[in-house]
């Protein structure tokens, strides 16, 4: 392959410095700190390489330049210059330039920040920039096509959109930044000081924690937008890829706090740490390896990249854990506080039940990878599978969450708390097993969580000011199983998952407002958590309670659903056309309103693009997603060849034939003669209907039509509509005898998603209490 | 420190018996046409269209079509299945080189509930049209390189 010299040399320098300068981090840490003026000059160039190669690609998008095999394949000169910007991160290739410019940018965190830790965190973190960079000499987002082409191929137009010009950049920030904590508890390990990486790393956990979310959100909410299936998170292993280590970094978030506050946890926050990042790269491995490409609805192509992937990722699992076998019996954790009734133990069940649900994902999104390996026929994880896992633990989730923020870091001991654990435990669990698994017949999930959920709140319970505390709560929870009742929802999971979300919301939102607003900025685990209880709701209440209808809605006509008449006038274009809009129109009861979802067939994604029109309402959206136009045959009339015959009623017709001519006196005009035998109660009679092309001076073609009159008053007619030559054939259309149809329907479900606003304005205090976590740790590491 | 293996040893035996169980409940098996005329359960099935036997419904939206082994050449003597799809014809249909299904063989013909279509990637690496050769070619060249 030919190499543009430029940007394959700019990959090449970045790779001689980021190594040159991991070699004199690694002299300058054994104590050689003449080393150190070295180091620090090529990391300075490695990011102007960085940089440089960064400002190129986009110079050579914006230079329309096609030579470059990236540049061809995801723009062309029509592209906008706002979708050219998002052109860069499309494909592969491009991803790795903007990974490897942010982690370049994030670099100096550690250099400024890093004190102790410092110069082998840079050790660690050159091979991360190596790790992209030995991608990119196998897969250079500069390589050549070997011709020019003139124009490019376009960008993919499911990515025509602004949530996706924001998305690829968001995400890429949170796998860049999840190398900084890793980058520390490796260095942690070597120099076996383990006093204040946690303070230094939290921040930064906290914006890989707020990027893998908000990145995650956005495609969600784009999938939902764009992709006209009506749901925004399919369990599939893109999306997973993102999701695992997002809870890894939420789990950390956890335990560093355990961490800061008591000393406790040392060992699991580094391997937490290492093992985020771990999974980040193992991530882009079963993304972007091929893999997986029999078991997803992405395109996974396998690109010859493999074998780094798979190098690195045994790499650093292995450097993690001889590092930590060697230092485990060194690390000096102080022992955690495993009362009930303490603040730490809530925080450790959090970190916990985040960690364990990340691993489940990462179990199931694997399966085919290890049942290829173990059996004879692989098996892939169902979004049932994860969703029998996700429920159950929304609910614990819940359940923990009610009471964390009424409890201190102290604890409290009731009196015979072990037999009343042992008492409570063992009856709620026979009553539990015993109704979900053998009376309901469910799965056993339900039961276990049955079980945990009785037991944590007759312990909770015992504690008695809890009870007075939780009062509020508690009548959410029994407000919640009456509405439910009333409401007729007959899943008791559901009800169980229902009841438990609104006690924690409750008993969130008062204990929120004892932060706000003069101590904003301890509120952010109050601010995630609220936002948590109302995405589980929105969840819910949008998936499990939406109800459709299908329409099938011939053009011209109007249907209802729901209390909407939708009429249908059509296309704007071609299905062939990109971006082909329907044109609809929508009546809410006040008046008709345009609504414009698109259908079109991408002849770069080979296969047809259903974008749907969402119209939000304050409490539900109702989602019209097009399925299909069909074109009705009988719009076009009757189609004969020579000789063929058609009855309809009482009468019967036979097309003997057609003659053409040209009129004297007009060069420019041909007409067409059929001749057409009409019986009719034992008369017949020969009709010759003309159809007359002509091309006027400006070139332009018009047909003159004169039909053939018939019937007993002469009040039906018979029209020539349009010739197949080709076939020797004739539609005809037969006005007052046979009606036109319309030309074509529009089938079309639309879908009522109750309560989805709550999923957006959970996820928004989400991200909001996220960002509050951070500027409070940021305050405590950069000093 | 008893307690904690206890307990953490309760959770792994839980969490055991929880995946085992959704493993053979909801996890989607990959089969043969063969088995997957046999099974009664939810399943995955991947062959090549017989584009001879294609048949679309288009009242109810259904298509009939047959597949058959992914690994033999033609249909003849290849193990093959009829298909009954619910839904509308996945634009790619006539380019496919196979196709994966989900669903449930029901009276010796499969139901299938969800359709994923093979085609010859464009996603990433191929061109079009006149710069496919060239790619080819580059393709066929960086391997002699490598």
């Amino acid at each position: 392959m030919s190499y543009d010299v430029p940007g394959d040399l700019l990959i090449f320098l970045a790779l001689v410095f980021n190594l040159i300068s991991g070699v004199a981090f690694f002299m300058t840490a054994r104590g050689n700190s003449s080393y150190e003026n070295l180091a620090r000059k090529a990391y300075n160039y490695f990011t102007g390489c960085a940089i440089l190669m960064f400002a190129y690609l986009y110079y050579l998008f914006f230079s329309y330049n096609f030579a470059i095999k990236y540049v061809y394949e995801y723009s062309d000169r029509s592209l906008s210059f706002f979708f050219t910007l998002a052109a860069f991160w499309a494909g592969q290739e491009g991803t790795y330039v903007l990974w490897v410019t942010l982690s370049a940018l994030f670099g100096y965190i550690i250099l400024k920040y890093g004190d102790q830790y410092r110069n082998y965190a840079m050790v660690a973190y050159a091979t991360v920039n190596a790790f992209f960079l030995t991608l990119m000499t196998s897969l250079s987002p500069f390589a050549m096509l070997g011709g020019v082409p003139p124009d490019g191929l376009g960008l993919n137009p499911l990515l025509h959109d602004p949530w996706m010009v924001v998305h690829p950049p968001v995400i890429f920030i949170g796998y860049a930044m999840a190398a900084i904590p890793f980058s520390l508890a490796i260095s942690a390990l070597i120099i076996n000081d383990y006093s204040s990486w946690v303070k230094k790393a939290f921040p930064w956990t906290a914006i890989t924690a707020l990027m893998l979310a908000g990145g995650n959100i956005l495609g969600a909410y784009w999938a939902y937008k764009t992709l006209g299936w009506g749901g925004y998170w399919a369990w599939d292993p893109v999306e997973n890829s993102s999701f695992i280590p997002w809870f890894i970094a939420l789990a950390l978030i956890h335990g560093m706090i355990i961490e800061r506050r008591s000393g406790a946890l040392k060992r699991t926050n580094i391997l937490m740490a290492a093992f985020g990042f771990i999974l980040v790269i193992y991530g882009t491995f079963i993304t972007r390896s091929g893999v997986l490409s029999d078991f997803s609805v992405h395109s996974f192509v396998d690109l010859g990249i493999n074998i780094y992937l798979i190098g690195f990722l045994a790499f650093y699992i292995f450097i993690t854990l001889i590092l930590f076998l060697m230092r485990t019996a060194k690390i000096e954790s102080k022992p955690l506080n495993y009362n009930f009734y303490g603040k730490e133990f809530s925080l450790f069940a959090g970190m916990n039940l985040l960690f364990l649900f990340g691993i489940v994902v990462l179990f199931w999104t694997s399966l085919p990878i290890l049942t290829t390996y173990f059996t004879n026929n692989p098996r892939a994880a169902d979004v049932a599978t994860y969703n029998s896992f996700a429920l159950p633990f929304a609910i614990l989730y819940a359940l923990f969450l009610t009471a964390a923020p009424l409890l201190n870091y102290k604890g409290f001991v009731p009196k015979n708390w072990k037999r009343k654990l042992i008492i409570s435990s063992i009856s709620s669990a026979v009553v539990g097993f015993g109704l979900f698994y053998f009376v309901l017949g469910t799965a056993i999930s339900f039961a276990v969580v049955f079980t945990l959920v009785i037991t944590g709140l007759v312990m909770y319970l015992m504690k008695s000011d809890l009870l007075g505390q939780l009062k509020w709560s508690l009548g959410a929870f029994v407000l919640t199983i009456l509405i439910c009742y009333v409401l007729d929802v007959t899943d008791y999971s559901y009800i169980l998952y229902l009841a438990s979300a609104s006690l924690f919301i409750v008993s969130n939102l008062i204990s929120m407002f004892s932060y706000l607003p003069s101590r904003w900025k301890l509120s952010g685990g109050q601010l995630t958590h609220f936002g948590f209880g109302l995405m589980l709701l929105g969840i819910l209440g949008s998936s499990a309670y939406s109800t459709d209808e299908r329409l099938v809605i011939p053009r011209g006509e109007t249907k209802e659903a729901y209390d909407l008449k939708i009429s249908y006038q059509g296309m704007e274009n071609e299905i062939t056309v990109p971006m082909n809009k329907l044109l609809l129109t929508y009546d809410e009861g006040d008046g008709e309103q345009d609504a414009h979802p698109q259908l079109y067939y991408s002849e770069r994604l080979n296969g047809i693009m259903k974008k749907p029109f969402v119209l939000k309402r304050w409490d539900e959206d109702l989602y019209f997603s097009p399925e299909q136009v069909q074109e009705l045959s009988s719009s076009r009339g009757i189609k004969l060849r020579e000789g063929e015959s058609y009855k309809y009623q009482d009468y019967n017709f036979t097309f003997e034939g057609f003659t053409m001519g040209d009129h004297s006196e007009q060069q420019n005009s041909m007409s067409v003669v059929a001749k057409l035998k009409v019986e009719h109660n034992g008369s017949t009679e020969f009709l010759e209907p003309i159809k007359v092309y002509e091309t006027d001076q400006n070139g332009k073609q018009n047909q003159i039509d004169f039909p053939a009159n018939f019937g007993d008053d002469n009040n039906y007619s018979v029209e020539i509509a349009d010739i197949e030559a080709s076939q020797g054939a004739v539609i005809f259309t037969f006005p007052g005898l046979m009606e036109i149809g319309p030309p074509d329907r529009l089938i079309m479900t639309i879908t009522k998603k109750p309560i989805i606003n709550l999923v957006w304005a959970g996820t928004i205090l989400i991200l909001l209490g996220t960002l509050v976590m951070y500027f409070r740790r940021r305050s405590e590491a950069l000093v | 420190m008893k307690a904690k293996y206890i307990i953490g040893g309760i959770i792994i035996v839980v969490f055991m018996i929880w995946g085992a169980s959704a493993f053979f409940k909801t996890t989607i098996q990959y089969v043969t046409i063969e088995q997957a005329r046999n099974s009664d359960k939810t399943v995955q099935v991947m062959g090549k269209i017989d584009f001879d036997d294609v048949n679309y419904n288009t009242e109810d939206s259904r298509l009939e079509f047959a597949i058959y082994d992914a690994e033999s050449e033609s249909k003849t003597n290849a193990e093959t299945i009829s298909v009954v799809y619910y839904g509308v014809v996945p634009g790619n249909f006539d380019q496919a080189t196979s196709v994966v299904l989900k669903g449930k063989s029901e009276n010796e013909v499969f139901v299938a509930d969800q359709m994923l279509v093979k085609c010859p990637s464009k996603y990433q690496g191929e061109g079009e049209e006149g710069y496919q050769d060239i790619t080819k070619h580059n393709k066929a060249t960086n391997k002699d390189g490598a």
